[in-house]
C-alpha cells in the first residue's frame, strides 16, 4: 500500500507541476493576483507529494519491501540501516525521484522564503521550474518509474554495491544534486527575467541567495565526493579527471563565473545578458551532467543502444530545455544592454577577465570530457583524454585566474589607480618570490611547477588577508575601531575574505599532496618494518573480523617516529557475500602536516597467506587535509554572503488600487 | 542461466576492484629507472577500465603494461622511446594524453581558440565602455524626481 | 482502504491548491516598485561605505547619481505597469479539480494497486516455511540418492516439483531426468520435466526437451501440458501456422471448461497475431449448456501457470538491471557474455548480436586459447553477426 501511495503521490505531482507550467504564467501576463498566486501553493503541493513518494520508497528500503523491484534490485535485509537508507537514492530511478524532490525544494524555497520578490516576477520564476518539473516527473513516472512492483516477492534482495556502502559517498549524491538542480532557480530566474524583459540590480539581488546555495551545495558535493574517492578507493587520489567528476565540475566553474557576474549586474547594472547567458548554460550543464550520467553514453557509445528509451527521452529534454532557453535567449537579450561604463583598469574589467578564464576553463573540461565520445560517434577513432590532457590544459588557465584573484578585490568599481593597487601588493609579491624559493631550498625535489603553484597560493592568501586589512583599517586606527569596522563590514565582504582564503588553502594541499607525495609497495610479513617520510611502519599482522554484512581480513599497522609510538592503523579488505565482492578500506592517520594512508592489497600469493604476507601499500601524503579545510572555509564564505542583510531587501507590498479589476491589464 | 547469476554478475560488474595496482614483485631495484616508470604509467591508459590509467588499475593488461614499461626502461630506452613503442602497438588510444594530430586539433585548439575569441570580446567591451565619461550631475528636475522618491520610499518605511 | 488513502492524498492537493482563495487580502508587490525600493538600499549603502572611508567622497557621488538615473528611469516605467486583478476563481478552482483526475489517469495505467506492501518483517513465516522446505529437500534428496534401488518414482517427482516452486528449475530437471527413462514415467512425468528444462532455458524449448515432449503425446495424445509445449516447440522453429492448428484442435477436443484453457488461448492468439488469424476465445469451444461457472483469474493464478509469466517479467528486468550496469561499467567481460546469452534465449538476436560485440571488442586483448574468445565468435556466427 505504501509504494502504491508513492507513486500515486508522484502522480499528483506531475499534475500539479503541469498547472503551475501554465496558470501563474498567464496570471503573470494579465496581471491576475490569484492565478499568480497559485504558483505558490502548487510549488508547496509538489514539495509535499514528492516529500511523501520519496519517504514511501525510503520506508519501501528500511523495511526491505521486496514487492518494490527497486529494493529487490538495490537493498538486501542484512544491510545495515544506514545503507538500506542510503539504498533510496542508490539507484537510477531513485537518484531520480531525489532529483526531482530537490526541484520540487527549490521550488518550495522561493515560494515560502521569497517574499522579497515581486509577485509577477516570482509567479513567472515558479512557472519556468514547474515546466523542468514536469519534464523530469514525467521522465520518471514513464520510463524510470521507483515503484514498479514484483509480486509475489523473491526472498531476499540483491544488496547494493558495497563500493558504495559508505558514509561519504551515501551522502554524496544527495549534495551534488542539491547543488546541481538548485541551479535550476536560477535558470528558472534568468529564463522569467527574460519573459519579463527586464533585468537590473534588484533581478541580481534577489537571485543572489539561491546561486549561493546552489554553489556552496555543489561545492560540498564535490569535496565530499572528492575525499570518497580518497578515502575508499585506495589509491591516495582525490581528483581523477573521471568524466562523472568532471560532469559536477563543469556547473562548479561556471557557477562560479555565475556568481561573480551577477555582482557587477547587481552594483553596476552591466553583463545583464552576460549574466543571464551564464545562468542558462550552468543549469545546462547541469543537465548536461544527468544526461551523460544516466544515459550510460559516457562509458561507450554503444551503450546508449542498449537502453535507448531513456537516453532519448532526457536527450529530448535537454534539447527542448537548453534550445528553448537559448531561442529565447537570442530573441530577448538584445534588448538588455547598457549598465555603466568603466575603464580597462577597474573591478568590472578584472571581473570580466575572471569570467573569460572560468569560461574558458569549463570548455577546456567540456571538450576533454565530450571529445571522445563525439569523435568516435563521427569518425569511429578512439582517443583517451585524461589527466595528463587535463593538467597540462586546465593549470595554465587557472594559475593566472589565482593571481587575479589576489589583485581583483583591491581594483575599485568604473576606474582604478594601478599605481596604488601596485604600491600596496608590491611588498606581497616579493614576499611571495620569496616563500617560493624558500619552500625550493628546503625541498628541493618536485616540479618547476609546483614551486610556482605553491608561490601563487601564498599570494592568494597574503593579497587576500591584507585586502580585509584595509578594509577595517587594521593598525591604522586602534583596535577597537577596527574590530567595530569588521562588525560593520557586509557580511558579504567578509564572505568573499574567506572564500578566496579557502581556495588558497585548498591549493597548498592540491600541490601538496600531488608534488611530494611518497609511496611505499611492499610484500611484508608479520614484523617487517617500512619506513616512509620520517615514520618507521611496522607491521603486526592480519586477522579475520566480522562486520554487519561483511567479513574482513584487518592489518594492523604499528607507526612510530624515532622510537617514539604514534599511532596504529587498521587497513582493511572486506568480503561482501551477498553481492559476492569486495572492498579495500584505507586507514589514514590524518593531520594538518600530511596524512600516512595504508592500504592492504592481496595476500602475497594463495599460498603465502598462511604464512602471513600480504601486499601492503603506504603513502604519505602531505598537507591533503588542507584540501578539506578548504573547502569548508570556501563553503562557510558562501553562508557568511548568505547571511548579508542585503539579500532580504526587496518587495514592499501595496494595496493594490481595485479589488475587482475594471480593466484588463494590458 | 540462472537469474541469481545474472544478478551477481551484475553486481560484480559495477565494481571496479579498489586496491593498490602496483605489486612489490613489479618494483625495479633501481629507484630511478621505477620513478621514471611509474611517471610513464600515469600517461598509459589501461585499455579496459574507464579513464583509469594502468599504474592504477589492477587489470591483467595493466599488469602486462607496467612489465613491458620497466623492460623497455632496463633495456635502455629513453621515456619517449617506450611511449613510442607502446603507442606503435596499441595505437592512440593507449595515451591519456591524446597526440596532436588532424583527429585532436580541434580538443587542443579549441581552449586556446575561445580564450582569443573571448579576450577579442573582453577588449572589445572595454573598449567600448571605455572612456572615464564625467558623470553629469543631476538637474533640478531630477533631482526633484529623485527627492519624491526618497520621501515616498521613507513613508513606506514606517 | 488504500483508495481512501489516494481520495485523502488528492483531497489534501486540491486543498493546498485552492489556498490562494483563502489568502484574499488585495496586496501586491510590484516589480518596479520594488526594484525602487532595492535601488533606495543601495545609494544608502553608498553612504555607508564613504562614511567607512571605503570611497572617496567623489567616487561616492558619481555612484549615487548613477543610481539615482536608474531611479528616475524606474520611475517613467511605472505608469505603464502595476495593475492588478484578483479575478479568475473559476480558472483556479478547475485547475486545482484538474490534478486528481490526470493523476488518477495516469495512475490507472501505471499502477498496481492490489499489490500489497510487504516487509521483510512480516514475512518470518514465509521464511522458516522456505528454510524448512529447503531443509526438507536436502533429506529428501539425500534419501533418495542413498536408496540403493535408485529411489522411488514418486519420490523423485515431488522433488522436483519442489525445486520448481522454489525457482530451481536447473535442479529440478536433473531431479526428474532421474526417472523420465524408468517404465512407470507418465505422460505426466515427462511433460513435467519438459517443462522443467523450458524453465530451466529461459523459455527456448531445446532438443532434449522436444524429446521429451514428444515421448510425452506418445504415451497420452490428449496431455494438454505437452501439447501446449509442442506448440510453443513448432512456434520456435518457424512453425506458427501447425502449432496454431495444434492448439485450437486441443481447445476443440475440450470435453468441458478446463483451467489450462485460459493459457492456451492466450498463446494461440499471441501466436495468430503475428501470422494473421482471427483471435479466439474460451467461450468458443464451451457449449453454453453444460458450463460451470468460467475459471477466475485467481484460480489460474492458483494453479501458478500465472507466476510463470510473472517470473519472466522479472528475469526481463533483471536482464534490464544487468544491461544497466554494464552501461556504466562495461568493461566487465563476464557481464556481456551473460547479457548476450540472456538476450539470446529470450529471443532478442539484435540486443544478444551487440553484447558480444562488446564482449569481443574487451576479448581482443585475450590470450589467443581463451576459451571465451571461441565462445563469442560462436555465439555470434550463430546469430548471424
Amino acid at each position: 500500500m505504501i509504494p502504491e501511495t508513492g507513486q500515486f503521490a508522484l502522480a499528483l505531482a506531475l499534475a500539479a507541476a503541469l498547472v503551475q507550467s501554465i496558470l501563474p504564467m498567464l496570471g503573470a501576463a494579465r496581471g491576475n493576483l490569484l492565478w499568480m498566486r497559485s504558483a505558490r501553493s502548487s510549488s508547496i503541493a509538489q514539495l509535499v507529494l514528492i516529500g511523501i513518494s520519496f519517504v514511501a520508497l525510503m520506508r519501501s528500503f528500511v523495511v526491505s519491501d521486496f514487492t518494490v523491484l527497486n529494493v529487490v534490485e538495490n537493498s538486501n535485509s542484512l544491510k545495515p540501516m544506514l545503507f538500506k537508507v542510503a539504498g533510496t537514492w542508490g539507484s537510477h530511478e531513485g537518484s531520480l525521484l531525489l532529483w526531482v524532490l530537490i526541484l520540487a525544494i527549490f521550488g518550495a524555497g522561493v515560494a515560502l522564503f521569497g517574499s522579497n520578490i515581486p509577485d509577477a516576477l516570482k509567479a513567472r520564476t515558479l512557472s519556468v521550474q514547474a515546466w523542468i518539473s514536469t519534464g523530469f516527473l514525467s521522465f520518471l513516472l514513464l520510463t524510470s518509474n521507483p515503484f514498479a512492483r514484483v509480486f509475489p516477492p523473491p526472498l531476499d534482495g540483491n544488496d547494493l554495491n558495497p563500493l558504495l556502502q559508505d558514509l561519504g559517498l551515501a551522502m554524496h549524491p544527495p549534495l551534488l544534486y542539491f547543488g546541481y538542480v538548485g541551479f535550476s532557480i536560477v535558470f528558472s530566474f534568468a529564463v522569467a527575467a527574460l519573459i519579463e524583459g527586464r533585468v537590473d540590480a534588484a533581478w541580481a539581488r534577489w537571485v543572489r541567495p539561491w546561486t549561493l546555495v546552489a554553489w556552496m551545495s555543489l561545492t560540498a558535493g564535490i569535496a565530499l565526493g572528492s575525499w570518497w574517492a580518497y578515502y575508499e578507493l585506495g589509491w591516495g587520489g582525490w581528483w581523477f579527471w573521471d568524466p562523472v567528476e568532471n560532469v559536477s565540475f563543469m556547473p562548479w566553474l561556471l557557477g562560479t563565473a555565475l556568481l561573480h557576474s551577477a555582482i557587477v549586474t547587481e552594483k553596476r547594472g552591466a553583463f545583464k545578458s552576460w549574466t543571464i547567458l551564464l545562468a542558462i548554460l550552468t543549469f545546462s550543464l547541469s543537465l548536461l551532467g544527468t544526461f551523460i550520467v544516466r544515459s550510460g553514453l559516457l562509458t561507450s557509445v554503444h551503450a546508449f543502444a542498449v537502453d535507448p528509451e531513456r537516453g532519448l527521452y532526457i536527450l529530448g529534454l535537454l534539447a527542448i530545455t537548453i534550445g528553448g532557453s537559448l531561442t529565447l535567449y537570442a530573441w530577448r537579450a538584445p534588448a538588455m544592454e547598457g549598465g555603466g561604463l568603466f575603464t580597462p583598469i577597474s573591478r568590472e574589467a578584472g571581473l570580466l577577465v575572471n569570467n573569460l578564464l572560468l569560461a574558458t576553463a569549463t570548455a577546456t573540461v567540456l571538450f576533454g570530457t565530450l571529445y571522445p565520445l563525439v569523435l568516435e560517434a563521427v569518425t569511429g577513432d578512439k582517443i583517451s583524454v585524461g589527466p595528463p590532457f587535463f593538467n597540462a590544459t586546465f593549470i595554465p588557465i587557472m594559475l593566472p585566474l589565482v593571481v587575479m584573484m589576489g589583485i581583483g578585490p583591491f581594483l575599485s568599481w568604473k576606474r582604478t589607480d594601478l599605481k596604488g593597487v601596485f604600491q600596496r601588493l608590491r611588498f606581497l609579491a616579493v614576499l611571495m618570490g620569496l616563500a617560493g624559493l624558500a619552500t625550493w631550498y628546503v625541498l628541493r625535489g618536485g616540479p618547476v611547477l609546483a614551486y610556482l603553484s605553491v608561490a601563487i597560493a601564498i599570494w592568494l592568501l597574503l593579497a587576500t588577508l591584507r585586502e580585509w586589512t584595509v578594509r577595517i583599517r587594521l593598525l591604522d586606527v586602534p583596535m577597537s575601531e577596527s574590530i567595530r569596522r569588521a562588525r560593520n563590514l557586509p557580511r558579504a565582504s567578509h564572505g568573499m575574505t574567506m572564500a578566496h582564503v579557502g581556495l588558497a588553502i585548498a591549493m597548498f594541499g592540491f600541490v601538496g599532496s600531488s608534488a611530494w607525495k611518497s609511496e611505499e609497495i611492499v610484500f611484508v610479513q608479520p614484523g617487517s618494518i617500512i619506513e616512509i617520510a620520517g615514520f618507521d611502519v611496522r607491521f603486526d599482522g592480519v586477522e579475520q573480523v566480522r562486520g554487519p554484512n561483511y567479513v574482513a581480513d584487518r592489518g594492523t599497522l604499528t607507526v612510530s617516529r624515532e622510537g617514539e609510538f604514534v599511532t596504529t592503523l587498521y587497513p582493511e579488505r572486506r568480503s561482501y557475500p551477498v553481492a559476492q565482492s569486495r572492498t579495500t578500506e584505507s586507514a589514514i592517520r590524518s593531520t594538518l602536516a600530511g596524512d600516512l594512508y595504508a592500504s592492504l592489497a592481496e595476500p602475497a600469493s594463495e599460498t603465502a597467506s598462511d604464512q602471513g604476507a600480504w601486499t601492503l601499500r603506504i603513502l604519505y601524503e602531505p598537507l591533503v587535509f588542507f584540501i578539506w579545510m578548504g573547502s569548508i572555509m570556501m563553503i562557510f564564505g558562501g553562508g557568511l554572503s548568505l547571511s548579508d542583510r542585503r539579500l532580504r531587501v526587496g518587495a514592499p507590498r501595496r494595496a493594490i488600487k481595485s479589488k475587482i479589476a475594471a480593466t484588463p491589464a494590458e | 542461466m540462472n537469474w541469481k547469476n545474472l544478478v551477481a554478475a551484475a553486481i560484480l560488474a559495477t565494481l571496479p576492484f579498489a586496491a593498490g595496482a602496483v605489486e612489490p614483485d613489479e618494483v625495479l631495484d633501481d629507484p630511478v629507472l621505477e620513478a621514471r616508470a611509474r611517471g610513464i604509467s600515469k600517461v598509459l591508459r589501461c585499455l579496459v577500465c574507464r579513464s583509469e590509467n594502468i599504474d592504477n588499475s589492477n587489470a591483467g593488461v595493466a599488469r602486462d603494461l607496467r612489465l613491458l614499461v620497466r623492460e623497455r626502461l632496463t633495456t635502455g630506452d629513453t621515456d619517449e622511446e617506450v611511449i613510442d613503442y607502446i603507442r606503435a602497438r596499441f595505437g592512440d588510444y593507449v595515451l591519456l594524453k591524446p597526440p596532436f594530430k588532424p583527429e585532436t586539433y580541434v580538443l587542443w585548439l579549441a581552449p586556446a581558440a575561445l580564450m582569443l575569441i573571448g579576450g577579442i570580446g573582453v577588449i572589445g567591451i572595454l573598449r567600448k565602455s571605455g572612456g572615464t565619461k564625467v558623470v553629469n550631475e543631476l538637474d533640478d528636475d531630477e533631482k526633484r524626481i529623485v527627492a519624491e522618491i526618497l520621501a515616498s520610499e521613507k513613508k513606506e518605511r514606517v | 482502504m488504500i483508495w481512501v488513502l489516494f481520495a485523502g492524498l488528492a483531497a489534501l492537493t486540491v486543498i493546498i491548491m485552492l489556498d490562494p482563495l483563502r489568502r484574499s487580502e488585495a496586496v501586491a508587490a510590484d516589480r518596479i516598485a520594488s526594484a525602487v525600493t532595492v535601488h533606495v538600499d543601495q545609494l544608502r549603502e553608498i553612504d555607508k561605505d564613504a562614511e567607512r572611508g571605503l570611497i572617496s567622497t567623489e567616487e561616492a557621488k558619481a555612484a549615487k547619481v548613477e543610481i539615482e538615473r536608474r531611479l528616475i528611469a524606474l520611475e517613467r516605467t511605472k505608469s505603464t505597469t502595476g495593475h492588478f486583478e484578483t479575478g479568475g476563481r473559476g480558472a483556479l478552482w478547475l485547475s486545482a479539480l484538474m490534478v486528481p483526475l490526470i493523476a488518477g489517469a495516469l495512475y490507472i495505467q501505471l499502477g498496481s494497486p492490489r499489490i500489497p506492501g510487504v516487509p521483510f518483517a512480516d514475512r518470518k513465516e514465509e521464511r522458516v516455511e522456505e528454510a524448512q522446505i529447503a531443509e526438507l529437500t536436502g533429506r529428501l534428496l539425500e534419501r533418495l540418492q542413498g536408496d540403493p534401488e535408485g529411489g522411488q518414482t514418486e519420490g523423485w517427482m515431488l522433488l522436483g516439483q519442489t525445486y520448481m516452486r522454489m525457482g530451481e528449475y536447473a535442479d529440478a530437471a536433473s531431479a526428474m531426468e532421474n526417472v523420465i527413462g524408468r517404465d512407470d514415467a507418465t505422460s505426466a512425468i515427462l511433460s513435467q520435466y519438459a517443462q522443467a528444462l523450458v524453465a530451466t532455458e529461459n523459455g527456448i524449448v531445446s532438443p532434449k526437451a522436444r524429446t521429451a515432449i514428444r515421448r510425452a503425446r506418445e504415451l497420452d495424445p490428449t496431455n494438454p501440458a505437452a501439447t501446449f509445449y509442442e506448440a510453443i516447440a513448432l512456434d520456435q522453429a518457424g512453425g506458427s501456422e501447425q502449432a496454431h492448428d495444434l492448439l485450437v484442435a486441443r481447445l476443440e477436443q475440450a470435453a468441458g471448461p478446463e483451467p489450462w484453457m485460459e493459457l492456451f488461448v492466450a498463446q494461440a492468439n499471441r501466436i495468430g497475431e503475428a501470422i494473421g488469424r482471427e483471435p479466439v476465445s474460451v467461450a468458443t469451444f464451451i457449449s453454453a449448456t453444460d458450463a460451470p461457472p468460467k475459471p477466475t483469474r485467481e484460480d489460474l493464478a492458483a494453479a501458478s501457470e500465472m507466476s510463470v509469466e510473472d517470473r519472466a517479467a522479472f528475469i526481463r528486468s533483471m536482464v534490464d538491471g544487468l544491461a544497466n550496469r554494464l552501461a556504466e561499467d562495461p568493461d566487465d567481460l563476464d557481464g556481456w557474455l551473460s547479457l548476450g546469452n540472456a538476450y539470446r534465449v529470450l529471443g532478442e538476436t539484435d540486443k544478444a548480436r551487440q553484447a558480444f560485440e562488446t564482449a569481443e571488442a574487451l576479448a581482443k586483448n585475450l590470450a589467443l586459447d581463451d576459451p571465451r574468445k571461441r565462445s563469442i565468435r560462436e555465439a555470434l556466427s550463430n546469430l548471424g553477426g
